[in-house]
């Protein structure tokens, strides 16, 4: 072989041998801070969905807390008022005068058994169970039988579009955010007519309670009831939009998505 | 005896003929992406360039310059093809690409007319280079700039942008400078240098290989 040929092959070697690092090293690089930005990416990802995880826990206390409150406020004002009333109707029986001591008697018995009821109703409400057995469609059915045998509501449920099960979980805070409308609707509105529609699409939940009460100024300042019903939709990423206006009525839309 | 450089331009060739062979896979698979379906088009035209070089500089079965105004034309037309490749795989920034594909081809066609198509002028190829490396730098910055949620090791258009940009900075210097150095240096060394050009194509060959190899992965995980 020529001194021309071997240096030839010297010198093609030592050049596809550079060349081969060159091509080595750029595509270790290129690779490498590919994955530095990964690496940040799903650090970033992990952090949000921590402080996310937080948050819900946060708002998941708030709203216990204030189910507590209203629990309290309920046994206070309403059934512990009956009891005292009751008590102070049995402790002032005279006998001397049997018909009025038989009538203070009845309306003690009635109190007793005024506060029961409220008892149970309070107990129904606060019971997750037939949501949890029996799918939220027949939950909120049962809402608006109970509040139809009131009298004071025309009430009208609507479900459209293909109705499936959801997680328990979420549907139990659907639940709890109809509930909290409907009790807002029954302390504040005084509507005669309520309506609540429910559609279920191939992404999203909407929801839709409106009545035709006496509204509220949006300015002012929210009430616990409309918080806790914005936290339980942030709770299922969900969007809500409230609209009032005074003596027309509200409307509160929420939508849910499903995947 | 063949020279090295022989060797070398028959090597590169076998390697682009087993890369379209690869790439003719990838026609009828499902699920694979558009710019990939049809990538069996640049092996094809590089096998174009090797078969006109071989035929007409080896056999020489045509005049020098047939080889030089069809070398010429399938520059162009892998210039074309590359521009059509990252419209596919890049959608943002279409502009972008628009503008420096319309730039380098008025500027190639132009000097081509000026020098005459039937003269084979690497300083001119060069220009389509740098076009190729303005791709390729703009779809490193939509890669980085994007979600990183891709797997570089198994994401075919990583593999061919990176072999098509590493040809392409190797070839460009050399290319520019290919009157000087075909006119000052020995002629050992000119080859060496142009060996380089030929070396570089053969890795990137072989990275289009791996990229068609990792579509044929997934597809058979599939």
């Amino acid at each position: 072989m020529s001194d021309t040929s071997t240096q030839s092959i010297i010198v093609f070697v030592i050049l596809s041998t550079v060349l081969i690092l060159l091509l080595i090293t750029f595509i270790s690089i290129i690779i490498y801070r590919y994955q530095q930005k990964q690496n940040a990416y799903f650090k970033d990802i992990e952090t949000l969905k921590k402080e996310h995880e937080s948050a819900m826990l946060q708002s998941q206390l708030e709203i216990q807390e204030q189910t507590f409150q209203n629990i309290s406020r309920e046994i206070h004002d309403n059934i512990g008022q009956k009891l005292t009333l009751a008590k102070l109707h049995l402790n002032t029986l005279g006998f001397s005068n049997i018909e009025q001591t038989a009538s203070q008697v009845n309306d003690s018995v009635n109190m007793i058994s005024e506060a029961i009821n409220d008892l149970s109703d309070i107990s129904h409400s606060m019971n997750s169970e037939n949501i949890l057995n029996n799918g939220l469609i027949k939950g909120l059915e049962f809402e608006v039988a109970q509040l139809t045998k009131s009298g004071l509501y025309n009430i009208r449920l609507t479900v459209t579009g293909n109705t499936l099960f959801l997680d328990t979980q979420k549907e139990l805070v659907v639940f709890r955010i109809v509930q909290e409308a409907l009790n807002n609707i029954i302390k504040h509105a005084n509507a005669s007519i309520i309506k609540i529609e429910l559609h279920y699409s191939t992404s999203i939940l909407s929801l839709k309670i409106s009545d035709n009460g006496s509204g509220f100024d949006q300015n002012s300042r929210n009430g616990s009831g409309l918080i806790n019903m914005k936290k339980r939709t942030e709770m299922l990423a969900g969007q809500i939009d409230i609209n009032s206006e005074l003596n027309a009525g509200t409307t509160i839309s929420i939508n849910i998505p499903l995947l | 005896m063949p020279s090295l450089y022989n060797i070398v331009i028959w090597f590169g060739t076998l390697v682009i003929l087993i890369s379209f062979i690869t790439a003719l896979r990838l026609i009828g698979k499902r699920n694979c992406p558009f710019y990939l379906k049809n990538f069996y088009l640049f092996p094809f035209l590089a096998l174009l360039v090797s078969a006109n070089t071989i035929l007409g500089g080896y056999f020489h079965l045509f005049s020098h310059r047939l080889i030089h105004i069809i070398q010429n034309l399938l520059f162009i037309l892998e210039f074309l093809f590359w521009y059509l490749f990252f419209l596919a795989l890049i959608k943002r920034n279409s502009k972008s690409l628009h503008f420096v594909f319309m730039l380098f081809l008025v500027i190639t066609i132009l000097l081509r007319l000026i020098t005459g198509f039937h003269n084979l002028r690497f300083e001119i190829l060069a220009v389509t280079n740098f076009g190729n490396i303005f791709f390729c730098l703009i779809y490193y910055n939509e890669l980085f700039k994007s979600i990183p949620k891709l797997n570089l090791n198994s994401e075919p258009s990583f593999w061919i942008v990176t072999g098509l940009f590493f040809y392409n900075c190797i070839s460009l210097p050399i290319y520019t400078i290919e009157s000087f150095l075909t006119t000052n240096l020995p002629r050992l060394i000119t080859r060496n240098i142009f060996a380089t050009t030929n070396i570089a194509i053969i890795l990137m060959h072989i990275l289009f290989i791996k990229a068609y190899l990792c579509q044929i992965r997934q597809h058979k995980a599939l």
